[in-house]
């Protein structure tokens, strides 16, 4: 076995993913980290991506415990079903980053063996295709155990626990609080929570968990509302085939970010790329650079400014922003070098487009950057008077 | 060729030249105006209240009050005023460094005003910042004296003071304030040229922090039980949006977000609070999501789509809750 703590360079990366709709949708599609985590040269790192079944954080806990849970006397017509919520999880030695999902939490149910105190969550439409004996072995054997904040928070730490040893780092994918057509003025005290009401406890404690266990927290709230959730969000915990796209963007880059994948599969050299603001703007003008080439950048540091055709449309439209446009202003997301700049002040832009090159030692010597990884940025939105 | 400035431009700007921006002339020229306006049935609509006659009814107002969130129900104004055969306002009281719940609590037992003299014209604060005004049963239009008094047959509380605000106590009489934006609002050589009152607030205040989730509501459910009894007003509580707008994809990266925590805990007490109240949500949080969040500049300041769904969304409440029309109101 190679030796990790000796080894930089361990010639497999595992990046575990838990089969939930938002991570398969996602950074889960085929192919889609592998060939956005390449590594720096022919000897170098490889990615490798497992997927492994769905399930809340309290029972893929359970899994990973799996050498201390008792068996489970699962009747030969569930054990399909309950061999994937109770089969054991084994982390490879390789193992870098598990991409976790709360959605599970929302929108699946967990019953507990009333005896051996097992976890099973169920399939969600097993009213439709469980006969009523497996039904009534269930209410007979199990309780159900709604996700309550103290319980999730012990889920998501155990599985950070088994993370531990082996210096791999849990990303955690939030939900959306927005249900649709759940529209509520009055809470009663002893009406039931409300989806968006527990989606919001859960988004709390994975929020509650990041500096304690060093978590990354890929906020889908965030992401399905700046697309605007009535559009991006089909139910509660599911989203449109495009906010998932967007949403694996934002999770590729947490998860590039890590340090160990940093290390790994981050090019010297990146390309420094328009962001995608909204799914309405596609081409824009690079109104300004703030920066010149050879500029060593921070995060957080001003690069260019863009104004989006649609943006500007509409602001002349309502009227309230009369004679202002709206400007965004692209910030870097960690440190580079400004190598090159290809498009000036006043060109033509498309999302996706790259406008530059950073590196991240001066003078990197590169090439084939349109195949390079994207220069991680933000995004901040002003207005000003009279342009 | 740009066209000339209307006479009503040009006058203005003889009368901003001659007396400054703001005058007691231009107020006085403008709240005579909408006097004329409001008297002759047209409705007057400012981002911070909507008013019209519309027949002899009864007076009917809705009364907000918070940070810039609240202005947010002025466009409730002529969606109500087609279910109230009367006189209408919808008003917000948009200063959210005058309404931090322990500050609207303390006026409800203010310190001596010879204590607080010295302080309201330090800093500038307007007259009445001691005095329980959100507990009257009426409200005017600040400006507007002559639109008369409106009933505060409802009035809507916004929490976002609370989620950002840090307030000062008094070293000596125990009392709270927010000096607001006064050092960031004033012109810096002014301010770097007299440090007197900076040095005044520094030797008299100490910070009081800010407010704990369990104070803030504990505070709101005591206002809401001194509004109702006082005012007799169906209270709506707006909650505050709870993810940042604008930040980078790359900050969560084992990084405490108080900021976003603490507003995603307020969210949750609050749903908690309006249920142990009996009192009405306006989730502005949901609304705000849904309609998009990327083109607001903070958590606090909405676009005007959003405005214009969470004014329906409060129309709707008060009308399917028969709170104005079918008779009321």
């Amino acid at each position: 076995m190679t030796d990790r703590a000796t080894d930089p360079h361990p010639s497999t990366v595992t990046v575990m993913l838990v089969d939930s709709a938002d991570v398969s949708g996602s950074v889960g599609r085929a192919g889609f980290l592998e060939s956005h985590l390449r590594p720096h040269d022919a000897g170098g790192s490889v990615v490798e991506v497992i997927t492994v079944s769905g399930g809340r954080c309290d029972v893929l806990a359970q899994r990973l415990e799996s050498a201390h849970s008792p068996d489970l006397p699962v009747p030969a017509e569930l054990a399909t079903w309950f061999g994937d919520t109770t089969a054991p999880v084994q982390l490879p030695d390789s193992m870098a980053v598990l991409v976790l999902s709360m959605a599970d939490a929302l929108t699946a149910g967990v019953w507990r063996h009333r005896t051996t105190g097992v976890l099973v969550q169920p399939p969600p439409d097993r009213a439709e295709i469980w006969s009523a004996q497996a039904e009534e072995w269930l209410v007979d054997g199990f309780e159900p155990v709604p996700p309550d904040s103290d319980l999730l928070t012990a889920g998501v730490g155990n599985i950070a626990k088994h993370l531990e040893p082996l210096d791999a780092a849990l990303v955690v994918l939030n939900t959306s609080t927005y249900v649709p057509g759940e529209e509520v003025f009055w809470y009663m005290p002893d009406d039931p929570e409300t989806r968006a009401i527990r989606a919001a406890r859960i988004n709390l404690v994975a929020d509650r968990l990041i500096p304690d266990l060093g978590l990354t927290v890929v906020d889908v709230d965030r992401v399905m509302a700046e697309l605007g959730a009535g559009e991006s969000v089909a139910g509660p915990a599911q989203y449109t085939t495009d906010a998932l796209e967007v949403l694996a963007e934002e999770a590729l880059a947490s998860i590039r970010d890590l340090p160990r994948i940093h290390r790994d599969f981050s090019s010297d050299a990146m390309r420094l790329a328009v962001p995608r603001y909204d799914r309405r703007t596609e081409r824009g003008v690079l109104t300004r650079w703030h920066v010149d080439t050879g500029a060593l950048v921070g995060k957080g540091d001003p690069l260019f400014d863009l104004r989006f055709d649609g943006i500007y449309a509409h602001l002349d439209a309502t009227g309230e922003n009369a004679g202002r446009s709206l400007f965004l202003s692209v910030v870097a997301g960690r440190a580079g070098f400004v190598d090159t700049i290809t498009v000036p002040a006043g060109g033509a832009v498309e999302v996706g487009t790259g406008v530059g090159v950073i590196t991240v030692a001066a003078g990197t010597q590169w090439d084939d950057i349109e195949n390079a990884a994207a220069f991680p940025v933000g995004v901040k939105v002003e207005t000003r008077d009279g342009q | 060729m740009a066209s000339k400035p209307s006479l009503k431009r040009r006058t203005l700007k003889l009368v901003r030249k001659t007396f400054g921006d703001r005058s007691a002339l231009e107020l006085g020229g403008r709240s005579l105006r909408n006097v004329v306006k409001f008297r002759t049935g047209s409705p007057i609509e400012r981002r911070d209240f909507y008013a019209v006659r519309n027949g002899s009814g009864e007076r009917f107002g809705v009364f907000g009050i918070g940070g810039c969130d609240v202005t947010a129900i002025t466009g409730a104004g002529p969606l109500l005023s087609r279910a109230h055969r009367g006189t209408l306002c919808v008003g917000s009281f948009a200063k959210a460094d005058h309404v931090r719940s322990d500050l609207l609590v303390q006026t409800l037992d203010p310190p001596d005003p010879a204590v607080t003299r010295e302080v309201v014209e330090k800093l500038g604060l307007i007259d009445h910042y001691f005095s329980p005004a959100l507990f009257d049963p009426t409200f005017r239009v600040p400006d507007q004296q002559g639109l008369g008094e409106f009933p505060k047959n409802v009035v809507v509380l916004s929490i976002s003071a609370d989620t950002a605000r840090t307030v000062y106590r008094h070293r000596e009489h125990g009392f709270l304030v927010d000096p607001g934006g006064w050092w960031l609002t004033t012109d810096m050589a002014t301010v770097l040229d007299d440090l007197s009152v900076t040095k005044w607030f520094a030797k008299n205040f100490v910070t009081a922090r800010r407010i704990s989730l369990e104070d803030s509501m504990a505070n709101f459910e005591r206002i809401i039980t001194e509004v109702r009894k006082r005012t007799g007003a169906f209270v709506v509580l707006m909650n505050v949006l709870t993810v940042d707008p604008g930040s980078s994809s790359l900050d969560y990266m084992h990084a405490n977000s108080p900021h976003r925590v603490r507003r995603r805990e307020f969210h949750l007490a609050v749903a908690e609070l309006a249920a142990r109240t009996n009192v009405a949500l306006l989730d502005v949080d949901r609304i705000a999501k849904e309609t998009g969040i990327s083109r607001q500049a903070d958590f606090v300041h909405y676009t005007p789509d959003q405005k214009r769904r969470m004014s329906e969304q409060l129309a709707r409440l008060l009308i399917s809750e028969g709170v104005i029309g079918n008779g009321r109101g």
